[in-house]
């Protein structure tokens, strides 16, 4: 929800109430400053925590200075028991915090831990001159986060292992073109498990992105092989985002429009998810892959088209979404799915199709309140309008040219943003009078 | 609460101890190289000076760092891709500094006398051979010694008239391919030996 202000929000309210009769006029005031104080808090609560985090990121950094500064000075025995004291000591006193209930302080700690194993990594490559493979580093970082996250149970270990791991995997994929790195799944599940356990809301997101840039290398991978797996790939991401909308439609509460929470959360994933899938769809065409492949995305599509219909009817029914909504992603899907079957045109009208999408997305947004929606829109409509102008421009136009085109359009993008932002705010007053 | 206290003590220990035996373990890799392993010494090669130094380490360049020129020799490898494993062997050359002997995509037998190292190959080469990379192409010093390092793998190749002093790269090379880094030479006389510890 666009909320700037609580407690100016809460006094148009209490106003209104207190006109009608409902609310006595003399408890108004007492009721705003038991608010505010109370939001006072709450903003107060996270100042800690930011700054336990951005603590732990500078004694990161302080350490592996301190130790790459003074090497020749200090022996490399004197240097591995630093690392491993400072490792030791942050993962006890992350424990020790943790007894004496400072939460946050001692998640800081637990991340400092997971951060001085990555630094020690470095350093003792720098040590033995070791010229490794440096996805291999990624990975055993990656994994060392997993297991402080699993067992110092760290939210912020695992944002960082989830984080380190995506990397790994698009490193391998995108840098060495290694393959298809399955072996990513693993520690992703775990990590899943973990964040759906803890019902850890940063982590959920993590989980979600990690997925995303895991998913983005092997399309990568596969559409460079022009490989029948970029197909495959391209049904499974249209397919996961259909019942991640269909998913988020059947928690949402009845008889409440607007998306809010984790319901949110899965349904602008999976309406970007399912908005996103054409988007490379578009690159076989460029990189000319051969028409066979192109039935699978064809078949992935018409799933997705009917997943996402089932979930509209579903919708509709229980009275959970405007028809107007229950229609636009099944019929997107379906539209690309027939405009994946190969005519001439279909670069083209597949790119009108994801604009489509997209304004849908920042319209949905402003009518459900939901600024996720809104910013996922513009950034899904700024992406496809940049690939249109890269393809029709982009051989007769200077680079130079390219970037100021792509920044005066971000600019539009931002000035339209804070309008539509405007507006919202607008809209909320108005319903609120 | 008592329990769930000591518990989390418990699996603080548990990740502590796993991690730092990772840690342990990389560097028991390395000193178990550099103590048991069959010492070389490899010529360094000028490499592209651009690329020469790059924060505080030195790009270290070898001879059999490009596996490309002597068909006789490397025509067994047939065509290489991208990250293959290939196995270099190297024997004594006249003045000190081993040389390549042979190459191949499968580990040879050990032989007397010469040393076999695993490389990676980053590229491959036409018709045959590749760029190789054996994990000893960064040399990590403080930024002043890391730069006097560089001028003198820069003048490898000396001015005309001038006679040549190369800088030598003591390597310890494990019976399974992998090698580290043991100590640097210069016109013969060790000047820097890597502590194991």
């Amino acid at each position: 929800m666009f909320v700037f202000s609580y407690e100016r929000r809460l006094r148009a309210d209490l106003e209104r109430w207190a006109g009608k009769g409902w609310v006595r006029a003399d408890a108004v005031e007492a009721m705003i400053e038991d608010a505010a104080s109370h939001e006072a808090a709450r903003q107060g609560g996270r100042l800690p925590r930011i700054l336990g985090i951005l603590g732990a990121v500078l004694l990161v950094a302080g350490v592996l200075m301190f130790v790459s500064a003074n090497w020749e000075v200090i022996s490399r025995l004197a240097r591995l028991s630093l690392l491993l004291a400072a490792l030791w000591g942050a993962l006890l006193g992350g424990a020790w915090l943790r007894k004496s209930r400072h939460g946050w302080l001692a998640e800081g700690a637990v991340v400092l831990a997971a951060g001085i194993f990555g630094a020690s990594i470095m350093l003792i490559s720098q040590m033995y001159h070791i010229e490794g493979h440096y996805p291999d580093a990624l990975l055993l970082w990656g994994l060392g986060a997993l297991l402080v996250a699993a067992l110092a149970e760290s939210q912020g270990a695992l944002v960082l292992a989830l984080g380190l791991l995506g990397w790994w995997s698009v490193a391998e994929m995108l840098d060495f073109h290694l393959g298809v790195k399955w072996l990513f799944l693993a520690p992703w599940a775990i990590g899943a498990a973990l964040a759906l356990w803890k019902r850890w809301r940063l982590g959920a997101h993590a989980v979600i992105l990690s997925l995303l840039a895991w998913l983005f290398g092997v399309v990568n991978h596969y559409l460079d092989m022009k490989s029948i797996g970029a197909g495959l790939a391209l049904g499974c991401m249209a397919s996961l985002g259909a019942w991640m909308y269909a998913g988020g439609l059947a928690a949402a509460k009845p008889a409440r429009r607007d998306a809010h929470g984790m319901v949110a959360t899965l349904v602008s994933y999976g309406a970007v998810l399912a908005g996103l899938a054409p988007f490379p769809g578009q690159m076989l065409f460029d990189k000319g892959v051969p028409h066979m492949l192109v039935l699978y995305p064809v078949q992935a599509f018409a799933v997705t088209a009917l997943l996402t219909g089932a979930a509209a009817v579903f919708g509709l029914w229980k009275g959970r979404i405007a028809w107007f909504d229950a229609l636009a992603l099944p019929a997107g899907a379906l539209a690309a799915a027939g405009l994946f079957a190969g005519m001439p045109g279909g670069r083209w009208i597949m790119a009108a199709i994801v604009l489509g999408m997209s304004l849908w997305l920042i319209t949905a947004g402003q009518r459900l309140a939901a600024k996720r929606l809104v910013r996922m829109g513009l950034a899904l409509f700024g992406a496809e309008v940049l690939y249109v102008y890269f393809r029709t421009l982009g051989g007769l136009l200077d680079t130079s040219l390219f970037f100021l085109l792509g920044g005066a359009l971000f600019i539009l993008m931002a000035f339209a943003f804070v309008w539509l932002q405007g507006r919202l705010a607008r809209g909320n007053g108005e319903t609120a009078q | 609460m008592n329990r769930i206290v000591s518990s989390i003590w418990t699996r603080v220990l548990l990740t502590a101890l796993v991690l730092s035996a990772a840690l342990g373990w990389i560097v028991y890799n390395r000193m178990m190289i550099l103590k048991n392993g069959r010492e070389i010494v490899l010529k360094s090669e000028p490499v592209d000076p651009r690329d020469l130094f790059r924060g505080h380490y030195v790009r270290l360049g070898y001879a059999i760092s490009r596996l490309k020129g002597d068909d006789r020799l490397l025509k067994g490898l047939g065509h290489l891709k991208r990250n293959q494993s290939v196995y270099v062997t190297v024997k004594p050359g006249a003045d000190g500094y081993w040389v390549l002997d042979s190459a191949s995509t499968v580990m040879p037998p050990p032989e007397d006398g010469k040393v076999t190292l695993k490389g990676r190959v980053e590229y491959p080469l036409f018709p045959h051979g590749g760029r190789v990379s054996y994990g000893i192409e960064r040399y990590y010093a403080p930024r002043e010694k890391a730069l006097a390092l560089e001028k003198r793998t820069r003048r490898a190749v000396p001015p005309r008239g001038r006679k040549e002093r190369p800088l030598g790269v003591i390597v310890r090379v494990a019976p399974n391919g992998r090698a580290a880094i043991a100590g640097l030479m210069l016109d013969g006389r060790k000047i820097y030996e890597e502590p194991l510890f």
